[in-house]
């Protein structure tokens, strides 16, 4: 074969720190290096002690495979240089503990730096911690926790937690983690069917929760002063376990209707933008302020989970199909960008990583959580936590994945950066 | 005919010198004459009278009368012999003598008796010009040549060629009769007067008398000898005028005119003013022909039609394919003859060579593998090589393989076989492709697995995120759709062979059928405001007189033996009859439970909020099976065996009878539009009615292997599906169109497997999710599935 001794010039750079640089000069490398040969040219180059693993892009694309391959696929000509950035490559998660629940998890939010919040379907909400200890186990409601999440921008020791789940109200709680005890603040009531989704904006003012009456309610939570809860209705009821007084709230802030089945999914992007996804296959984006749908995106299929970047940039959508959508709303084109297709069966959550805008975790009913980086069509790790449906997963602290499914078990894996 | 008298006179006498006389007097005259005819005719002078000829045929006759004279000796012997033979004629022997010689004349001319006689010579030369003008005088020829046999005829037709005006006059001098004269040819008479004495035959005339009669007698080359008479006849001068004139071709009658004017009796003299006819000409020569008409229509006809055609006959090829096969040579030029010729076989090519190239020789290990063959595998012809022709040895296989040759050609019927080339795919009606009618249900997406028995029913709450399942081993179950888990159980006691949520969007409940009861379930799901409705819903309502032996379902509450203690309960009704199937109304107030068993109390009508039961029918016709309301007017479907009976429930009448024709209906499901009705049956077949269009099947599709367990149609989607034992489920597409004159279009989409057959039950019902196209299947195999597009 010719192709044997074919050989790329190869231009290394990256925006690593000063240390990790290597000459501007191109190398030739064989063609058929993989990344793992690459790799080992970098860590040649740089004569590093310890040898570290890089990925590498070309034109904003992860080389998988052979490079010869990439640039046959990409119609890159192999008698040019080839710039190839390189990054640190994103080792294999480790696994890092895993917590037993009583039964499915069926929520997770790993926002909170130390903390990691479950719901689970027998309607008690767990709070664990990193090292996968439950921390606190409190009963929320009889039926089945839906979604639950931390209200950011709170003090250090008491932490808001909202849950939401099939007996169609909105609780917030607060959760103290000094005395390792959860108080119910406020209960939110409207919905006429059980609640899919909840989610807490940004600046913690608002809470917003999607349900199967096809609406989205947005709420005001005011979670240090709840005397000041600006509600017509207020009924006083006494708490079970403290004292204090549990405000009940069922008047809205706002309800935004338009949606044709269960709103499935919902994500703040801002303190004013809000998106939600449906079972009626469209996606929607809100203004919070004037209650109306800004923009409105289709896909083929029933849409059951969705995450919006940290910029705003991509909205990732699961649903009843076996890819990760991903969809620009900055584009007028109402077109997916790219699929992501590894997954053999529904995919029943994405989150994209807070860290790293390429990162994005997805769970699936095929017992596997996946990550990818959204520069390559290849998930880049799979991970088999599960023995069942995995229905949540999560961020935490930046490069830890939660994830909870059907074998009732809280697993978490540590990414290694 | 005075001479011939005289002639006559003197034959009488015996004596032969007068007759010599005679004719030497005639020769002279034949001599005379014969100058006169030159002086006459100079044509005749080659044929006539050569005068070497005469004399060359006197030296011959000279001769000849030798011979003659010997045989004439013999001749009395042969007389004596004769006399021997017939005694009739024994008496005429004294006579004998003297006609012998002229019998010998008649006999044969051939051998060149003295009979070359003027008369002869004279009458073969007549006879000769005869032929040679006319060609038509063949008899006279045949009566000197044949001889004497025939001779009394022809003499006569000479007779009355020669002389016809003379044959009134003179008698006959023969009296023999017509007989042939050889029978008296040596006889001395020629028959007897008219008292019976004998008429003597002339006396013979020799060589030399002729001769000089020839030469005296002027008449002799006028005159001819008549046989039968025994005479010489001298033609008259009109006679000899009428021999020539035949000779040249001309009327033998001097008074014909062959040359007469025509006369042209139908020419008219006023140029055909006037007919011969006064006859009026005919009416139908003035009014156009009808049968003229006809063929002309005929014509025409035949032209439209294409019968007669006025292109031009098709050019036959002048050039033909020389090396063509026998086949299409045979295809081409037998138009619609059944002869087929036999295929030839192939002819021999270069391999087959005595001393073929290097390459077609096999080599030597070549020929050890084929010597280790089977005998029945080797090849048939190894090419061989030869040196010369010589060498080659008799082919050893020759009768073997022409015996299979004619075998084959026997065993093998050449026929020609219509075969009319129709792609079966092109008779198919045009059915838009699956992949264009998306989207309909394609993949296992969730399998919701809890139950410990046979799924008998499933059934999905009008928002699509709750899925109730009954089973037999005694459970219900309520399932979260999207991620499979299960969210109530309830113990009914029995097998819960049939669960219905209620249509009614403001409570969740459910109607379970297990044994004899009905159940009416809280379900516990939904928001506050539906679970208040349903409890509410669910409180019985308290009567003061009910008796239970009268009322057909006896209504109490029913406390749930549920797992957890989710599971509160609800209402009972009591049956008589196991309770097979259940249907609500689309509004959610009444339900309807069929009891098979139950004869006049199978279809019991029931009031949620009354808590009431009533019986609709006094009397089922046929053992009732499944009964549904109609999703839009007052209709009420109840099937029987093999019937489907529509009830107007406004009017309370029987408005429809459909007839299945099918053994027995397992399921119903009707069109969310209500025009439509599906029906499975327990022979494998799913019928499609089309109320609108007739009370018998609109399409009867026969797809499942094994009886239909259950039918379903999607709410919103054109989409139905059946399920059956054979642990698949058909999803077809079910397009009903609006326009009452289009007739709805049915195209199976997919085959779902993935169920299993367990004790020959297979799927047992199927349902469809309200909203998207899911459908959901439950299976004897204990679970329950989700299939997704």
């Amino acid at each position: 074969m010719s192709n044997e001794d074919a050989q790329v010039l190869s231009r290394f750079v990256t925006r690593m720190p000063e240390e990790y640089r290597v000459t501007d000069t191109p190398i030739a490398v064989p063609s058929r290096i993989t990344r793992y040969g690459l790799s080992e040219v970098v860590n040649h180059l740089l004569a590093l002690e310890k040898p570290r693993p890089f990925d590498f892009l070309v034109d904003g694309e992860l080389i998988r495979g052979s490079l010869e391959k990439f640039m046959l696929s990409k119609n890159v000509s192999a008698e040019s240089v080839v710039t190839l950035e390189y990054i640190p490559a994103v080792a294999p998660p480790t696994h890092v503990s895993a917590g037993e629940s009583k039964d499915w998890l069926s929520a997770v939010d790993g926002s909170h730096p130390n903390f990691i919040l479950t719901g689970a379907c027998d309607g008690c909400a767990r709070i664990w911690n990193t090292q996968g200890d439950c921390v606190v186990d409190f009963p929320v409601q009889p039926e089945a926790l839906t979604s639950v999440s931390w209200v950011p921008g709170t003090s250090t020791q008491k932490h808001g937690v909202v849950t939401a789940g099939k007996d169609s109200t909105a609780k917030l709680w607060e959760f103290d983690s000094d005395q390792n005890s959860c108080k119910l603040l406020a209960s939110f009531t409207g919905h006429t069917d059980s609640i899919e989704a909840i989610a807490v904006a940004g600046d913690g003012e608002l809470m917003g929760t999607a349900s199967w009456d096809s609406t989205v309610r947005l709420w005001k939570l005011n979670v240090d002063d709840s005397e000041t809860v600006p509600t017509e209705k207020k009924q006083r009821t006494t708490g079970g376990a403290s004292d204090a007084n549990v405000t009940t709230t069922s008047s809205a802030e706002a309800i935004l209707e338009g949606h044709t089945g269960c709103v499935s999914a919902l994500s703040w992007h801002s303190a004013e933008e809000i998106f939600s996804a449906s079972w009626d296959r469209s996606v929607r984006k809100w203004d919070a302020n004037k209650a109306t749908a800004v923009q409105v995106f289709s896909v083929p299929k029933a849409i059951h989970c969705m995450s919006v970047g940290a910029q705003g940039a991509l909205v990732a959508l699961g649903g009843a199909e076996r890819s990760v959508r991903l969809w620009d709303p900055r584009l007028s084109a109402s077109t997916t960008t790219t699929t992501l297709t590894s997954h053999t069966a529904w995919v029943s959550a994405v989150e994209w990583c807070p860290s790293n805008s390429y990162h994005l975790v997805s769970a699936s009913f095929d017992n596997s959580v996946k990550l990818w980086d959204i520069r390559s069509q290849v998930p880049l790790h799979t991970l088999a936590a599960h023995a069942d449906k995995v229905l949540c997963v999560d961020w935490h602290a930046g490069n830890f994945i939660a994830s909870g499914g059907a074998d009732c078990k809280l697993s978490i894996h540590k990414l290694q950066h | 005919m005075a001479k011939r008298s005289s002639s006559r006179e003197a034959t009488k006498a015996p004596a032969s010198q007068k007759k010599e006389d005679d004719e030497n007097y005639e020769v002279t005259e034949l001599g005379m004459s014969s100058d006169e005819e030159h002086e006459f005719d100079d044509q005749e002078v080659e044929v006539m009278v050569p005068p070497n000829d005469d004399e060359e045929d006197e030296d011959e006759a000279e001769e000849e009368q030798e011979d003659e004279e010997a045989e004439s000796d013999g001749h009395g012997g042969e007389d004596e012999s004769d006399g021997e033979i017939s005694d009739d004629v024994e008496f005429d022997e004294e006579e004998g003598d003297a006609d012998e010689e002229g019998e010998e004349d008649d006999d044969g001319d051939g051998e060149g008796d003295d009979a070359v006689d003027d008369e002869e010579f004279m009458e073969r030369m007549l006879q000769q010009s005869i032929d040679e003008d006319k060609g038509a005088a063949g008899n006279e020829e045949e009566e000197d040549e044949e001889g004497s046999d025939k001779g009394p005829a022809m003499e006569d037709a000479y007779d009355s060629q020669g002389s016809d005006s003379s044959d009134d006059e003179r008698p006959q001098r023969n009296t023999v009769g017509n007989v042939p004269l050889k029978w008296y040819k040596d006889e001395e008479h020629i028959g007897y007067d008219k008292d019976g004495k004998r008429i003597a035959k002339s006396e013979k005339r020799d060589a030399l008398d002729a001769f000089l009669a020839r030469t005296d007698n002027k008449k002799e080359w006028r005159t001819v000898r008549d046989e039968y008479n025994d005479e010489d006849v001298v033609l008259t001068k009109e006679e000899m005028e009428m021999v020539r004139r035949i000779r040249r071709g001309q009327f033998p009658d001097v008074n014909i005119n062959p040359f007469e004017e025509y006369v042209d009796w139908m020419k008219w003299e006023d140029g055909g003013k006037h007919p011969l006819s006064s006859a009026p000409e005919p009416k139908r020569r003035f009014i156009p022909s009808k049968s003229e008409a006809k063929k002309v229509v005929k014509l025409v006809r035949a032209l439209r039609r294409g019968w007669i055609k006025m292109d031009k006959p098709k050019e036959e090829p002048k050039t033909y394919l020389l090396w063509a096969d026998d086949n299409q040579i045979m295809e081409k030029n037998a138009n619609g003859l059944t002869y087929i010729p036999a295929p030839k076989p192939q002819l021999p090519g270069h391999d087959q060579s005595y001393n073929p190239s290097g390459e077609y020789l096999p080599t030597e290990e070549e020929q050890a593998a084929i010597t280790m063959l089977d005998e029945s595998e080797r090849p048939k012809f190894v090419p061989q090589d030869f040196d010369s022709m010589r060498q080659i040895p008799s082919y050893d296989k020759y009768v073997k393989e022409r015996f299979e040759r004619c075998l084959d050609l026997y065993l093998c019927p050449r026929t020609r076989k219509k075969r009319i080339n129709i792609d079966p795919e092109s008779l198919l009606p045009k059915l838009p492709k699956p992949k264009d009618l998306q989207p309909f249900p394609t993949t296992l997406c969730v399998q919701y697995e809890g139950h410990t028995g046979p799924v008998w029913s499933v059934s999905v709450d009008p928002s699509g995120q709750w899925l109730a399942t009954g089973s037999s081993d005694c459970t219900v179950r309520v399932w979260e759709v999207r991620t499979g888990r299960c969210q109530r159980v309830w113990r009914v006691g029995y097998a819960a062979k049939c669960v219905q949520w209620s249509p009614d969007p403001s409570v969740r409940l459910l109607a379970v059928a297990a044994d004899t009861r009905v159940l009416l379930l809280n379900a516990e799901v939904g928001g506050p405001d539906v679970r208040e409705a349903t409890a509410k819903a669910l409180t019985l309502i308290k009567r003061e007189s009910d008796k239970s032996s009268d009322a057909l379902a006896v209504w109490s509450s029913w406390e749930g033996e549920g797992a957890g203690a989710l599971s509160k309960g609800g209402l009972q009704l009591q049956q008589k009859h196991v309770v097979r199937q259940l249907a609500w109304h689309h509004r959610g107030d009444y339900f309807t439970s069929v009891a098979p068993m139950g004869g006049p109390f199978a279809v019991l009508v029931h009031q949620l909020s009354k808590q009431a039961t009533q019986n609709p029918f006094r009397k089922n016709k046929g053992r009732v099976l499944r009964a549904i309301f109609h999703p839009s007017k007052p209709f009420f479907f109840v099937a029987t065996q093999q019937h489907v009976r529509v009830y107007n429930l406004a009017k309370q009448t029987l408005a429809k009878k459909l007839t299945a024709s099918v053994s027995k209906i397992s399921s119903m499901a009707i069109h969310p539009q209500g025009d439509n009705l599906i029906v499975g049956s327990n022979d494998n077949k799913l019928t499609w009615f089309d109320m609108d269009l007739s009370t018998r099947p609109y399409k009867t599709i026969s797809s499942h292997a094994h009886s239909i367990e259950g039918v379903a149609f999607h709410r919103s989607y054109p989409l139905f599906a059946s399920c059956a034992d054979d642990a698949t489920v058909h999803v077809f597409h079910g397009m009903v169109y609006s326009d009452l004159l289009q007739n709805p279009l049915i195209v199976p989409v997919k085959i779902l497997r993935g169920h299993a057959v367990e004790d020959h039950l297979g799927v047992l019902d199927c349902t469809f999710h309200p909203t998207l196209p899911w459908l959901f299947t439950a299976g004897a195999d204990q679970t329950v599935r989700l299939f997704c597009n």
